[in-house]
C-alpha cells in the first residue's frame, strides 16, 4: 500500500501495453508501478513490494513470464501474481498455472471492465 | 537370369533331335518284325527257296540290338541320346543289316534296296549333309560291291537266279541296275539334307529370334520393375544404388558406377557403385577436365573402351588393371535441364557393346536422371514450404505484438478520461478494424498451415467429440447469445485418423460461419456419422443462404457473398478457402447447397482409405 492505494506492479516489454494498463489502473485508483523485463521486475519487487503483480508470458525470451514467477516464488515473496496471455499461445496447455503458483490468467486482449472487477474482488 | 557369354549347342533341337531319335528306336521294333514276318510270307507265298535262316537272323538280330539300345539307354537316363557315338552306332549297325537283308534277298536286285531310300532319309535327319553323303558313297559301294558278286557269279546261294524274274529289273545287267540305284540314292541323299539343312538353319534362325524376344522381354521387365522403383521412392541413393546393381546384372557386366556433378559442374563425384571393391570405391570426387572419356560422355556421347588397362584416355589403368576391369561403356545421365553426371559399366573380359546394349544402359540412366530429378524437385518442394510456413508464422506474430498495443491504447482511452458520443463512436470504429485485422492474420496463418505438405506423423486416430469439442462449446456460446438452435449429432465413438488441428480448423470454419450467417432464433445442426464412402458430416443452417451465382466464389479467398457483408458480421473471406483447402489435401469431398433466404447445408465426406498426396515414401 501507498497513500492509501494498493500498489500494482505490471511487467511487460512492450510500452504501450503497459501504458495503456497503467491507464486503466489508475481509473480504479490504484498505485502503478511497471517494469519492462522480468530481471527489472524482480528489482522492483524488492523496491516497492507491490500489492499485485501483473506479468506477461511472453517478453523478449518465450517462458520469461513464468521463469519470472518461479523466481519469485523462490525468493519467498508471496504476492498474488496474475499473468498476460494471448490466445494462441499453446503454451496454455502446457502449463498447470495452479502448480505455478498463479492467482490466475488474462487473455489479451484485456477486458478493462473484467480486469478492475476482479482487481477489485481479490484486493479488497 | 544372366547372359551366357558365346552360344551353347540350342537346346530346343537338342531335345528335337532326341525326339526323333526315340522315335527311330521304336520304328526299329517294326523293321525288325517286319523282315521276320516279310521273311515268313515271302517264303511261304511266292518264293519257297528263300533262305529264310539268315533272314530269320537278321531280324532277330536287329530287334536284338534295338534292346540293347533300350536297355542302355535306361540305364544312362536318356543323358546319352544325342551322343555322336551312339547315333552312329545306331545307323551302322542298321545299314549292315540291311546289306545282309539285301544280299540274301536277291543282292543287287532285291527289292530291298528300295529301304536304302528310307536310311538315307534318316541319315539326312541325324547326321551332317557331309556325313549323309559319305553313307550314301558307303552305299553306292556295297551295292557295286553286290553288283560284281553277281556279275562274277559269286553270288550265292544260286538258286536266286529265280527271284530275277520276280523283279522289274529283270532285264538289266548288274551294272545297270546298280548305276540306277547308285543315281537315284544321289539325288535322294542330295534333296533330303537340302530340306534338312534349309530347316536346321531355320530352326536355329527362330531359336535365335526367340532368345533375342526372351531377352528383350527380360530387359524390359527389369526396366518396368525399375521404373516402378523410381517412382515409388524419393530415397536418391537407395534408387541410384538399385539402378547401378540392375545395370551390372542385366548386362552381365562386373562393375558399375554412377557419378553426378556437383552444384559447381566441376567435379563427378560417386553417387552409386556396385561390384567394386572397397579400395577401388574410394577414389573421391574426379575432377571434370581429368578423364576424356567422362568429358565426351558430359557432352551426350556414348563412349565405348575395348581395353580399359591400356586406354591412354584412363587415368587408373594400373588400379583397374588389378580390380579386373577389361572393356567399358559410359553413357550420360541426362535430364530435361542438362547433364547430370556418368553412368559406367565395367566388364570382365573384354566386350564389344552392341546397340541393344547402349540403349538398354542408356534407359537405365534415363530413369536415374527422372528419380534424381524428382528428388531434387520434391526437396525443393519442401523448402518452398517450409519457407512459406516459417514466413506466415513470423507475419503472424510480428504483426500481433503491434495489434495487441493499438488495441490496448484504444481500449484504455476511455479510463483516460471522459469521452463525448462521437469520440465513443470513432473507438468502437477503430476496435471493430482492429478485430478485423486479427481475424484475418490468423487466418493467414490458417491457411498458409492447411496448403503445407502433408506430414503423415501429424495425424493420429482421434475421436471427433474430442477434438471438436472446443469448437462445438465456442459454437453454443455463439449461438446461445443469439438464441440459435444448435444440433450437434455425432455418433458416438466416431474416429477419424487425421491431423487433429486440421479437423478443429475444418469444423471451427463450418460451425462458425453456419452460427454467424444466421439470424436470430434459427437453427444451426452438426451431424457426423460413418458410411460406406467413409465419415460424412454436414453442418445446416436456416441462415441468409448463398445465391447461385456465388457458389464458384465461395471458396475463392478473400470472397464475401453480398448476403454475408449485408448481415453486419464480420469476415475475412478465408473462412472457406481454408475449409477447402484442407479437404482437398487430405483428399475428401466437400460440398455445398443453399437457397438464399432459407439456409445452407455444407457436406464434407472423409475417405475411409485416405488418400495419399505429397507424401515421403
Amino acid at each position: 500500500m501507498q497513500d492509501g492505494k494498493h500498489v500494482i506492479l505490471c511487467i511487460d516489454d512492450d510500452v504501450d501495453i503497459l501504458e495503456s494498463l497503467k491507464v486503466i489502473l489508475e481509473a480504479g485508483d490504484y498505485q502503478v508501478r511497471t517494469a519492462s523485463s522480468a530481471s527489472e521486475g524482480l528489482k522492483m519487487v524488492k523496491e516497492v513490494s507491490p500489492d499485485l503483480i501483473i506479468v506477461d508470458l511472453m517478453m523478449e525470451e518465450i517462458d520469461s513470464g513464468t521463469q519470472f514467477v518461479s523466481e519469485l516464488q523462490a525468493s519467498g515473496q508471496h504476492v498474488p501474481i496474475y499473468m498476460l496471455s494471448s490466445t494462441g499461445d499453446s503454451l496454455q496447455g502446457m502449463i498447470d498455472y495452479e502448480q505455478l503458483g498463479l492467482a490466475g490468467v488474462f487473455q489479451k486482449p484485456l477486458d478493462p471492465d473484467y480486469l478492475l472487477k476482479l482487481l477489485k474482488s481479490k484486493l479488497k | 537370369m544372366t547372359r551366357e557369354p558365346g552360344n551353347h549347342t540350342p537346346i530346343p533341337m537338342e531335345q528335337e533331335l532326341q525326339a526323333r531319335l526315340a522315335w527311330f528306336i521304336s520304328l526299329r521294333w517294326f523293321a525288325g518284325a517286319g523282315i521276320i514276318v516279310a521273311t515268313f510270307l515271302v517264303s511261304l507265298i511266292i518264293l519257297p527257296e528263300l533262305p529264310v535262316k539268315p533272314l530269320y537272323a537278321v531280324g532277330l538280330f536287329v530287334l536284338l540290338y534295338n534292346l540293347a539300345f533300350c536297355l542302355y539307354l535306361s540305364r544312362t537316363g536318356g543323358f546319352e541320346f544325342h551322343t555322336r557315338q551312339f547315333i552312329l552306332t545306331q545307323i551302322g549297325l542298321d545299314w549292315a543289316s540291311l546289306m545282309i537283308v539285301m544280299f540274301f534277298s536277291g543282292g543287287i536286285r532285291s527289292p530291298t534296296s528300295i529301304l536304302l531310300v528310307f536310311h538315307l532319309f534318316i541319315g539326312a535327319i541325324l547326321l551332317s549333309r557331309r556325313a549323309c553323303f559319305l553313307l550314301t558313297g558307303c552305299a553306292v559301294i556295297i551295292l557295286g560291291v553286290l553288283a560284281v558278286l553277281e556279275e562274277t557269279k559269286i553270288i550265292f546261294p544260286p538258286s536266286f537266279q529265280e527271284t530275277q524274274q520276280l523283279t522289274l529289273m529283270a532285264p538289266f545287267t548288274p551294272h545297270a541296275i546298280w548305276f540306277g540305284i547308285s543315281s537315284f540314292l544321289a539325288v535322294t541323299a542330295y534333296l533330303a539334307t537340302s530340306i534338312t539343312v534349309r530347316l536346321r538353319e531355320r530352326e536355329k534362325a527362330l531359336f535365335a529370334s526367340e532368345q533375342a524376344l526372351q531377352n528383350v522381354n527380360h530387359d524390359l521387365e527389369a526396366l518396368y520393375h525399375l521404373g516402378r522403383v523410381v517412382n515409388s521412392k524419393l530415397d536418391i541413393e537407395q534408387v541410384l544404388g538399385m539402378i547401378a546393381e540392375n545395370a551390372t546384372i542385366l548386362l552381365g557386366m562386373k562393375a558399375c558406377f554412377i557419378r553426378l556433378l556437383d552444384k559447381s559442374k566441376a567435379n563427378l563425384s560417386i553417387a552409386a557403385a556396385y561390384g567394386f571393391s572397397e579400395a577401388y570405391q574410394n577414389k573421391g570426387p574426379v575432377k571434370v577436365g581429368q578423364s576424356e572419356v567422362d568429358l565426351e560422355a558430359l557432352q551426350g556421347r556414348v563412349v565405348q573402351v575395348l581395353e580399359v588397362g591400356d586406354d591412354y584416355r584412363f587415368i587408373y589403368r594400373q588400379e583397374a588393371r588389378k580390380e579386373g576391369l577389361r572393356s567399358m561403356l559410359c553413357v550420360p545421365v541426362e535430364s530435361m535441364s542438362g547433364v547430370l553426371g556418368i553412368i559406367r559399366v565395367y566388364s570382365a573380359e573384354p566386350h564389344l557393346f552392341t546397340d541393344h546394349e547402349q540403349k538398354l544402359l542408356s534407359n537405365m540412366a534415363n530413369l536415374g536422371a527422372v528419380a534424381i530429378e524428382n528428388a531434387r524437385s520434391y526437396s525443393e518442394l519442401q523448402n518452398l514450404n517450409k519457407e512459406k510456413v516459417w514466413f506466415a508464422r513470423m507475419t503472424h506474430h510480428q504483426l500481433r505484438s503491434p495489434l495487441a498495443a493499438i488495441q490496448g491504447v484504444i481500449d484504455a482511452l476511455p479510463y483516460a478520461g471522459t469521452l463525448n458520443d462521437k469520440q465513443v463512436e470513432l473507438i468502437t470504429r477503430a476496435r471493430r478494424r482492429i478485430r478485423d485485422v486479427f481475424d484475418l492474420i490468423k487466418d493467414f496463418l490458417d491457411l498458409a498451415a492447411a496448403q503445407r505438405l502433408r506430414e503423415p506423423k501429424t495425424e493420429k486416430t482421434v475421436l471427433l467429440t474430442t477434438v471438436l469439442q472446443k469448437a462445438i462449446e465456442t459454437a453454443r456460446d455463439n449461438a446461445h447469445s443469439k438464441k440459435i438452435n444448435l444440433v450437434i449429432d455425432i455418433q458416438p465413438q466416431l474416429q477419424l485418423t487425421i491431423d487433429p488441428e486440421d479437423l478443429e480448423r475444418i469444423f471451427s470454419n463450418l460451425l462458425g460461419n453456419a452460427v454467424k450467417y444466421t439470424p436470430t432464433g434459427g437453427h444451426v445442426t452438426f451431424h457426423a456419422s460413418r458410411s460406406d464412402e467413409g465419415v460424412v458430416t454436414t453442418v445446416s443452417d436456416s441462415g441468409i443462404g448463398i445465391a447461385p451465382e456465388d457458389m464458384d466464389n465461395i471458396f475463392t479467398g478473400f470472397f464475401r457473398t453480398k448476403e454475408a457483408k449485408a448481415s453486419g458480421e464480420i469476415g475475412t473471406g478465408l473462412g472457406l478457402s481454408i475449409v477447402k483447402t484442407l479437404v482437398d489435401r487430405l483428399g475428401g469431398y466437400l460440398s455445398v447447397q443453399s437457397q438464399p433466404g432459407h439456409g445452407t447445408t455444407f457436406t464434407v465426406i472423409f475417405p475411409e482409405t485416405v488418400t495419399v498426396r505429397h507424401t515421403n515414401a
